[in-house]
């Protein structure tokens, strides 16, 4: 068991934090996993460098002590991980618009723990977003609006059909993650399980606002998601190789920039169990197509794979 | 002991992102620079469009102005630093203006900068990012219908609503005389960059309306082309230092100062001499409000 007493810098003025005096592949003591997530829960997004000790087994053991892991319901995992999910720009694997993983599902993943394992000279940053601070932009008006508000996410239609590329990587890569449908239904604003803090719940998931006309739906979205992607409420992070960032997923969006044509960007990550969202009213999110998380759950205690 | 001065070590272009902006190091910024160093400088803004330099807390106001005029001659604000002065030092101070919207300096005036020379007197600890984008990149990006579009359109840039004063300058003088003098020009949508022959986006929020659009055609229209622009994969954010230093290239960029912070951030700023910017048929911006020329070129 490692004690370290870890030290926490704020990276931007509303969002992101760089921690320091942890070595994240090591036995660490429930106190200095209680400082860092006590750091992902204020900052929304915590970045290591220099974790080049750390392989795919320290990955999923480190991650395992912020909650139970979880697999990706549509994703392939790195052989001989059960959890660890390569993002490859070499399969065509990108993430350049602002999303929030896996949202197309009832209980997307609470937290996701990245790691950088080949990185170009320069380009390929990520963005994160805090939707917490975002929520609060908002004035009291737009605030109610949006605490009323449902939105539809799926994987049938997502950000994969804006990458305008027809290489054979890229559109397998497409095909994989459409495998089985998803639609899934989600409050705009979710009530943080443990922050209490509300949190605007949308990014490149959602095909439209429930209850309103289509024209109504892309305006409102807009109306929205441009609070979320303001600068203000963004952090942008510069890779090196060994760099880990963990995040959030419940009150972030990020955006992983495509700037690196022609060179290669490989980096891994693991996620920990989430629960579906809650309204302000108390309601939960809704599977319309697709497995929920019970679903899964019993699927998972009775043999069935993680993935399908 | 020996007289020779030792050889000024090469400057080193280090790109920050894959779309723009190169952090310089192995260069010291005042107006003794040589015409090479200068002449490689001006070369790196035509290719990284925003130039870095770090650790440069020997400038003060007058060399940072020295300084600048290597790169041509240099204008004092029309609006910001008075009438008769003129001072050709531009202080942003957070307590008194923001500067948190997409955009290119001072196009409501004929001649807008060709550069800006910035300096980071006194910033705070986290926030206060800057980001840039490169225009040329946005245009190159845009499909062909909307190109030829852009190419076509004439916009009306104002100093109307430029500027987000805060506190005490809300009701100061500054207030009244922002609201007082208007300065409007014309430009075209899409500039030919007078040293690459590039194409750029001239938009950002000074662009109030569309020659030929109505109000909401020209809203919706801005929206369109803007968001080429203000893409993420077209970027670059600065975390600044105080004595650090931004040189861009004011007619390929826009630029958006994050207020995410509390603190006071001070920002010294010089810009350099430009041209009307051209249009793809030849055709020049015209002023059409406020008397630009006694502001410019100063010297």
């Amino acid at each position: 068991m490692t004690t370290f007493v870890p030290d926490v810098q704020k990276v931007a003025g509303r969002i992101g934090a760089e921690i320091t005096g942890v070595d994240l592949a090591a036995d660490l003591d429930d106190a200095t996993v209680a400082v860092i997530r006590g750091a992902i829960l204020e900052h929304k997004v915590v970045f290591l460098r220099g974790q080049h000790a750390l392989d795919d087994a320290a990955h999923e053991r480190f991650t395992a002590r912020l909650g139970p892991l979880t697999g990706h319901p549509v994703a392939e995992f790195v052989d001989g991980a059960d959890y660890v999910l390569e993002i490859d720009s070499e399969r065509g694997q990108r993430a350049n618009l602002w999303h929030t993983d896996v949202t197309f599902t009832d209980a997307p993943p609470a937290f996701s723990v990245l790691r950088a394992i080949t990185i170009p000279p320069y380009g390929g940053d990520t963005q994160w977003a805090n939707t917490v601070t975002a929520y609060q932009s908002l004035g009291p008006v737009l605030q109610r609006l949006a605490d009323e508000l449902w939105a539809a996410h799926t994987n049938a239609f997502d950000y994969t059909d804006q990458i305008e590329d027809d290489s054979e990587a890229v559109q397998q890569n497409k095909e994989r993650t459409r495998r089985t449908e998803f639609v899934t239904e989600h409050p705009v604003v979710h009530v943080h399980p443990e922050t209490g803090e509300r949190a605007l719940a949308l990014g490149a998931f959602v095909n439209g606002i429930r209850s309103v006309k289509r024209a109504d739906s892309a305006r409102l979205f807009e109306l929205f998601q441009s609070h979320i992607t303001r600068a203000e409420n963004t952090v942008r992070w510069r890779w090196a190789p060994g760099d880990v960032a963990i995040w959030d997923n419940r009150a972030t969006q990020h955006y992983a920039l495509y700037d690196y044509e022609g060179l290669h960007r490989a980096v891994r990550r693991v996620t920990v169990e989430g629960r579906p969202l809650v309204s302000v009213a108390g309601e939960t999110s809704r599977t319309v197509t697709g497995f929920s998380w019970h679903e899964a759950r019993s699927r998972a205690r009775n043999g069935a794979p993680a993935t399908v | 002991m020996t007289s020779i001065e030792p050889a000024a070590p090469p400057l080193t272009f280090t790109p920050v992102t894959g779309a723009l902006g190169a952090e310089i190091s192995g260069v010291r910024l005042d107006a003794d620079l040589d015409p090479g160093t200068v002449r490689t400088l001006r070369e790196g803004l035509n290719r990284h469009r925003v130039l870095f330099f770090r650790d440069q807390s020997h400038l003060d106001d007058r060399g940072q102005t020295e300084f600048a005029r290597l790169l041509g001659p240099v204008t004092p604000h029309p609006l910001l630093n008075g009438f008769e002065a003129a001072d050709p030092v531009t202080r942003f101070d957070s307590l008194e203006i923001r500067a948190n919207q997409w955009h290119t300096d001072v196009l409501f005036i004929e001649r807008p900068p060709a550069f800006s020379v910035l300096r980071a007197v006194s910033v705070p600890t986290t926030g206060g990012d800057t980001l840039w984008a490169d225009t040329v990149a946005a245009y190159a990006r845009l499909p062909r219908p909307l190109r030829a579009l852009a190419d076509e359109l004439w916009a009306v840039h104002s100093s109307a609503n430029d500027y987000v004063l805060r506190g005490d300058r809300r009701s100061s003088s500054l207030a009244e005389r922002l609201e007082e003098i208007v300065f409007s020009a014309r430009h075209p949508v899409v500039r030919v960059h007078p040293e690459t022959g590039e194409r750029a986006l001239l938009l950002g929020l000074t662009a109030r309306r569309f020659e030929d659009l109505s109000g909401k055609e020209a809203a919706l229209v801005h929206g369109l082309l803007q968001a080429y622009v203000e893409n993420a994969e077209n970027t670059v954010r600065w975390r600044w230092s105080a004595g650090d230093v931004a040189i861009w290239d004011n007619r390929a960029t826009q630029h958006y100062a994050a207020a995410d912070y509390d603190f006071r951030r001070v920002m010294h700023r010089v810009t350099v001499d430009g041209e009307a910017p051209l249009s793809v048929d030849g055709r020049r911006g015209v002023a059409l409000s406020g008397d630009g020329s006694a502001f410019a070129a100063a010297g």
